[in-house]
């Protein structure tokens, strides 16, 4: 047998090679982050002794103990000071031990190092004497500031307190490792309570505190997510990069955004309009499409598993009918997205809740690179609409006037209690599904034939061959527009970086 | 209330059903200590009473009543709402239905208003046992109690949103409610308080509530009239409700 083990066994743990100034020293560290809170405690008894002592202590007058007159105030002092040290003991080691134990884990993590339960329990005691001894200290400063102390011997109060903090701190500690929940710590009040108010202080501190000091700790508990999200700040800005072509979303054929933007341009998108300045919709988190939304246009940022934006559109839509708002909720879905579960969840519940809600299923013939017939046995949306109950309508997905008129009676229907609809929008997608992808799996036969069937051209033709605008008209529109765009993208590559200070802003789980 | 907001109000309940018997128990125990300790024993110690034959029990109860109602009140919206916003996030959760900020704030502050109802009514029924007021004086005081609570409820809501976490929170209890509760003339009259201080009381809902519900329980007399106080609080609540509102839709919507 070694030395060391031996050792161990005849004398007892605490004797050998006792490590518990490094709890202490832990705990210090934890404190020197927040240290006014551990100074404030000092507050607490002299703002009783003010209260207590010389408030009602004038009413009280002078009292007769031992043959002498003394006031109030310096009669209940070192009641107080017993009692704050009682106060302070029994919560940092009920209360504070309880919530390292059970949901900090401070201690799985010391016993993972060389500490051992002995060292964890003498170093935490130390700290709770440590800071009560600051407290006593303190206070006696005062007392004797106000002439509350008439002897020299009122510094063996000091002591005094302290004996009574250990006694107090050993001891809820031991009760701390019985403890199951949080309410369990009520008994503890039961106890201590008549302790503050009956130990002959005629003054202790109210219940109420600890009650807050609970809650702190009871809203720790449950939070381990101690995250912060606040607003970012307006200066957040977006990867100074152009705007990409490609995306799922930057790929759709113009005819089908039917609603832009409602109120002109957005304020983010101007280098003069914005109040805020510049407030790029992904601030500054993503170089593609995903995420980027804006409330104050009523766009919900856009869910990058496109399936889920369906279940997202339909609780905007439940939303709008519970607060009784006369909107609808529209979503996109590409052909693949239908293929996963939530399409289908999503149809029956708007059918079953006859939710304003208008789906646009975008059939543009590739999911990624898997053409529609290797990827459903059945292409016709408008019958699995159908079979949920949803009214279906197929639109040529291409025709610009189609589409909006499509969109327009599904929109006003909806508003007007009439039920979701889905339209089956058919196209195609002229490029890759992101710009990483040359989607060289598409034959170029049919990109060719779908070329002519370019919505804004057709749409243009129309509008044309019907004398509805002259060219010069829908070429300063074309122009309008490209100048709009190229705006946005200077104001978005001028954009600073976001501070990295703000990066899990936004970030919920 | 609107229908949103008492889902709010529903929550709260619910999660109170399973915290309710400790909360029972001290909201009798802590009266029962209070008045022994401080009413009765400290007490006798003050001779010849508060003048006009009012014993310092009398004198003190009401106060502490309504200072009990303070405490709670600030309570319910202090930590709770810290949690709502940044531990649990049930804010979070329950803005993302059709819950709107007011809703929240509103269903927040009923709550309250019930936990302080439930405390305040405890707690009378604890001074009438003990003597210390007649029935009618006990329920006098529980009107001040409420607008009390809930002055100090929008208040401390709009403290507790504006803070970075619950260090600020320990604060304000250790730097102000507590230090209102023993200086707003519930121990004892701000008359002894250094003449400096006193205007500073008088801006307390504290004072105020306290002034009042003595006025009320005791029929003593008062510098105010009982209405004046009535206005202070519910004007105190009412710009605490607006600042309340504004930071969290500050805090919550972006």
């Amino acid at each position: 047998m070694s030395a060391p083990t031996l050792n161990a066994r005849v004398a007892p743990p605490a004797l050998v090679g006792l490590k518990a100034h490094r709890v202490l020293e832990r705990n210090l560290m934890v404190g020197r982050r927040n240290w006014i809170l551990v100074l404030s405690g000092f507050f607490e008894p002299v703002f009783y002794l003010f209260s207590i002592g010389v408030g009602v202590g004038a009413l009280v007058g002078d009292l007769q103990v031992a043959g002498r007159s003394i006031s109030y105030a310096a009669f209940v002092a070192p009641a107080l000071l017993a009692s704050s040290a009682m106060n302070g003991a029994v919560f940092e080691s009920t209360m504070n031990i309880f919530f390292k134990l059970k949901w900090g884990k401070v201690y799985d993590a010391m016993l993972a190092t060389p500490l051992r339960p002995i060292d964890i329990a003498a170093g935490e005691i130390g700290y709770s004497l440590l800071r009560g001894g600051i407290y006593a200290v303190g206070f006696m400063m005062v007392m004797v500031a106000f002439g509350l102390a008439h002897s020299w011997w009122a510094v063996m109060a000091i002591p005094a307190a302290l004996l009574i903090g250990f006694a107090f701190a050993a001891v809820g500690m031991a009760a701390t490792t019985f403890m199951r929940s949080w309410q369990d710590f009520d008994l503890v009040q039961l106890v201590t309570l008549p302790l503050f108010l009956g130990g002959g202080s005629k003054g202790g501190r109210p219940p109420w505190e600890s009650d807050a000091e609970r809650r702190r700790q009871n809203a720790q508990k449950r939070g381990n997510g101690q995250r912060e999200h606040s607003t970012p700040p307006a200066k957040h800005a977006t990867h100074p990069r152009p705007a990409p072509a490609g995306g799922r979303r930057g790929v759709v054929p113009p005819g089908h955004h039917g609603g832009g933007s409602k109120g002109g341009r957005p304020p983010w998108a101007s280098p003069a309009g914005g109040r805020r300045g510049v407030v790029p919709p992904s601030r500054g988190r993503d170089a593609n499409l995903h995420g980027m939304g804006d409330l104050s246009l009523g766009i919900i940022g856009f869910i990058s598993h496109i399936p889920q934006a369906l279940p997202t559109a339909l609780g905007a839509a439940m939303a709008f009918r519970y607060r009784s708002e006369p909107r609808v909720a529209v979503t996109f879905v590409g052909d693949g997205g239908t293929t996963a579960g939530p399409f289908h969840e999503v149809l029956n519940m708007a059918s079953l809740w006859h939710a304003p809600l208008v789906t646009i299923v975008e059939n543009n013939r590739y999911a990624y690179s898997t053409p529609l017939d290797q990827q459903m046995g059945s292409a016709d949306f408008v019958a699995k609409a159908e079979a949920n109950g949803v009214r279906g309508v197929v639109v040529d997905g291409n025709d610009v006037e189609a589409m909006y008129s499509a969109a327009r009676t599904a929109i006003e229907g909806a508003r007007s209690g009439a039920g979701p609809t889905l339209i089956q929008a058919d196209t195609m997608r002229m490029l890759g599904h992101a710009i990483h992808d040359g989607a060289e799996y598409v034959p170029a036969e049919l990109l060719t034939e779908w070329e002519a069937k370019d919505p804004l051209a057709v749409h243009r033709r129309r509008l044309l061959d019907e004398g509805v605008a002259t060219a010069e008209a829908l070429d300063s529109l074309d122009a309008a527009a490209r100048a709009r765009v190229s705006e946005a993208v200077t104001t978005a590559e001028a954009a600073s970086f976001p501070d990295p200070d703000t990066v899990t802003d936004g970030v919920y789980a | 209330v609107p229908s949103t907001a008492l889902r709010v109000v529903e929550s709260n309940a619910r999660r109170y059903r399973h915290t309710w018997r400790a909360s029972v128990i001290t909201s009798f125990v802590n009266p029962v200590l209070l008045l022994a300790a401080m009413g009765i024993g400290l007490g006798s110690l003050v001779e010849g009473g508060m003048g006009n034959g009012l014993s310092y029990l009398e004198f003190l109860a009401p106060g502490l009543l309504v200072a009990t109602a303070m405490q709670t009140s600030a309570g319910e919206s202090s930590f709770p709402v810290m949690a709502g916003i940044k531990w649990v996030k049930s804010y979070e959760a329950a803005l993302a239905t059709p819950v709107s900020v007011g809703d929240l704030l509103a269903g927040q502050l009923s709550w309250t208003m019930v936990r302080v109802l439930q405390v305040s009514l405890v707690f009378a029924l604890v001074e009438v046992a003990f003597g210390a007021v007649t029935p009618a004086g006990g329920l006098a005081a529980i009107l001040p109690a409420l607008l009390t609570g809930s002055a100090f409820a929008t208040i401390v809501t709009w403290l507790t949103v504006r803070m970075k976490d619950d260090a600020g929170l320990a604060n304000l209890f250790r730097f102000g409610i507590v230090p209102l509760f023993l200086f707003s003339g519930t121990f004892f009259p701000i008359s002894q308080l250094p003449s400096w201080i006193q205007p500073l009381a008088v801006l307390t809902p504290l004072w105020h509530g306290v002034e009042w519900a003595r006025a009320w329980a005791l029929g003593s007399e008062t510098t105010w009239p009982w209405w004046g106080h009535a206005i202070f609080l519910v004007a105190v609540t009412g710009s605490g409700w607006v600042a309340a509102h504004r930071a969290l839709t500050r805090r919550m919507i972006r």
